[in-house]
């Protein structure tokens, strides 16, 4: 059980032409946002997540990242074999860093100047609630002034292709963004005790980011005493389900 | 009331290296300082020949490959077959068969940077047998869970080389809050062409193997396999099994810094917070796990924090012996602390005693007799400033 308050709570969705290399839709002020130092070298889901992070102005020394993402880096990962292969001796020494697995991460804790507890979590279909359960864990427990999640995908063309092996379902981009800080506002409970029978139904929608925008803003909308709930069904038996209550 | 958090230790272990499929191949090659690396072939025109790497053997790889089950053998992933065989190879060191009891409910935490590198890397060439293979990477987790009959939570946990020792620290924290009593935690990262790509774009690979913490140090070996703990609460315990260790503490952190190098400030700090969270002092310390990757900025950085602050510390660096398993280089390391408080000796770093910086008590030679044994520490850090650090603990 961890008690937490709930500041902002905010999205960026991109909209998806699937035969388009770059989505669009994106915010007017983007760049004004992010910058465009190195960005030549940065993928999708890197610039979606600064453009979260540093649209919102509250940042301290010491906060938790989490970040929770079926695909995260892909694009850069894929680009970077691409491009050896192009550019071979001429291949720029900035590819790398951003394109790791941690790299949105990485980026996102650099110009916060977050230098608490960080992480990538992949759950698949329970990421949402297995994101959440790292980033309050670190406002109790571990004691970080603050603790910030980023839950979603900007799907590649790769991306695209993989989540579409594993089953017919929606498959938009999104990223969810919310900041938690310690306080008595509201408790989650968690439960990860697993599902008497496997899972057999794909997930309707593929990308966690809506699920958490969904329970966060629910839980601010809640009155005193009020609770909402997001339960997730994983690979075999695996389930996550919080119930977030309002204090 | 207030409940104090649950102990936990660790009581299986399991490893896939270039030392071999087992521990005691593992353990005999970090005791004699023996390495197995040869050379990669050039990946891209950028890549000059004659860099070195370690790779799992090919009977290792084979025997891996009939120890899993029928639907890991189909799609042949090599970070799955790693982590799964690992894991499988822990649970029965721990005592246990897959679907027992104490499994059923257990979490799987598997770090990685790579993830299933070798499947996104054949569906982007357009080529190989994996080009129809999943490849987003909590499959390397579900895959575990799948192996040990685990139904609990399971996720895979991406921060770079520190991966696996994050992973510890999800694990730790979980068993503490109580989500499960058992847990099958640890790291894998196989060959990646774009990882060896990368590193030779840094100009951080290359002809002479990695030498932690030698004068001349100059390149990172890079190398693959997986490395899996089974720990379990002080409740779950069985009474006829004695644990290797317990975990104290891993403490993560970021530095905020560079993408890149590593900041003295940060690392300095994942080691505070790790002797803060584990209730000890520095002095307490009697060996050291280093990240030691030979690099010249992450070599300098530790070796200036061991001098100032654990001048006694018996200090070692596996990575000139079995190279640098990337996001499962912390699950080596773990791996090897469990097993130097059960023999009591710390294996050496293989590099010559006149090459090493000055005044770093590093571990050279022959192995370091050191019976009295109580705690053992293991570093792992990360490109993107990522810090994490685990204490153990001999058993009581």
């Amino acid at each position: 059980m961890f008690h937490f308050n709930l500041g902002h709570v905010t999205e960026c969705v991109p909209a998806h032409d699937e035969s388009a290399a770059d989505p669009s839709g994106l915010p007017p002020d983007l760049y004004d946002v992010i910058g465009t130092v190195g960005d030549d070298f940065r993928d999708w889901f890197t610039r979606v997540c600064l453009y979260l992070v540093l649209r919102t102005e509250t940042s301290c020394p010491g906060e938790t990242v989490v970040i929770g993402t079926e695909y995260g880096n892909t694009a850069a990962l894929a680009r970077l074999q691409r491009e050896a292969a192009v550019q071979g001796r001429r291949l720029s020494a900035q590819y790398f860093p951003n394109a790791t697995s941690g790299s949105a991460s990485a980026f996102v804790n650099i110009r916060l100047g977050a230098t608490g507890r960080n992480m990538t979590v992949n759950a698949g279909a329970n990421t949402p609630v297995l994101a959440l359960w790292q980033a309050l864990v670190a406002l109790g427990p571990i004691g970080a002034p603050a603790s910030r999640l980023l839950v979603g995908d900007v799907y590649s063309a790769e991306a695209r292709q993989d989540a579409g092996r594993a089953g017919p379902h929606r498959c938009r981009s999104g990223v969810s963004h919310a900041i938690f800080e310690p306080g008595d506002d509201y408790v989650a409970e968690f439960d990860f005790r697993p599902a008497v029978e496997p899972s057999g139904e794909p997930v309707a929608e593929r990308n966690g980011a809506f699920a958490v925008l969904e329970l966060l803003h629910g839980a601010g909308a809640l009155a005193p005493g009020e609770e909402t709930h997001l339960e997730c069904r994983g690979a075999g038996r695996q389930r996550a389900r919080v119930v977030v209550r309002r204090c | 009331m207030h409940q104090k958090p649950a102990r936990v230790f660790v009581t299986g272990l399991g490893i896939i290296s270039p030392a071999g499929d087992d521990l005691a191949a593992f353990w005999a090659d970090l005791v004699a300082g023996r390495n197995r690396f040869a050379e990669l072939a050039p990946l891209y025109a950028g890549m000059k020949p004659g860099v070195l790497g370690g790779r799992v053997p090919p009977r290792a790889r084979a025997h891996a490959l009939a120890i899993v089950d029928e639907q890991t053998r189909a799609v042949p992933r090599a970070a799955s077959v790693f982590a799964e065989y690992a894991a499988l190879a822990a649970v029965r060191d721990a005592g246990l068969r897959p679907g027992d009891d104490v499994l059923s409910g257990a979490l799987v935490c598997i770090g990685s940077s790579d993830g299933q590198a070798d499947a996104l890397e054949d569906l982007v060439a357009g080529r190989g047998q994996l080009t129809a293979a999943r490849f987003a990477a909590h499959s390397i987790a579900d895959g575990v869970a799948r192996q040990v009959g685990a139904a609990g939570p399971a996720f895979t946990v991406q921060n770079t080389c520190a991966s696996a020792n994050v992973a510890l620290s999800c694990a730790l924290e979980m068993l503490r809050a109580g989500v499960a009593d058992t847990a099958v935690v640890g790291g894998c990262d196989a060959y990646s062409e774009k990882n060896i790509i990368g590193f030779s774009s840094l100009h951080a690979v290359g002809p002479v193997p990695c030498r932690p913490f030698a004068v001349d140090r100059r390149y990172v070996t890079p190398s693959e396999g997986a490395g899996v703990l089974v720990l379990q609460t002080e409740r779950s315990l069985r009474s006829d099994r004695q644990p290797y260790a317990e975990v104290l503490a891993v403490a993560v952190n970021n530095d905020a810094r560079h993408p890149t190098a590593p900041d003295m400030n940060g690392v300095a700090a994942c080691h505070r917070l790790a002797l803060r969270q584990a209730e000890v002092g520095a002095d307490d310390i009697s060996a050291v796990l280093a990240h030691g990757t030979g690099t010249r900025m992450n070599d300098e950085i530790e070796a200036a924090i061991f001098r100032a602050d654990y001048p006694l510390a018996a200090v070692t660096a596996i990575k000139g012996t079995v190279g640098h398993l990337m996001g499962a280089a912390g699950a080596a390391g773990a791996v090897t602390a469990c097993l130097c408080l059960r023999f009591g000796q710390v294996p050496p770093t293989a590099v010559d005693a006149d090459a090493v910086e000055p005044d770093v008590n590093l571990v050279v030679g022959a192995p370091r007799r050191l019976p009295g044994l109580r705690y053992v520490q293991s570093n792992a850090f990360g490109f993107g400033g990522n810090n994490a650090i685990a204490i153990f603990r001999r058993p009581e």
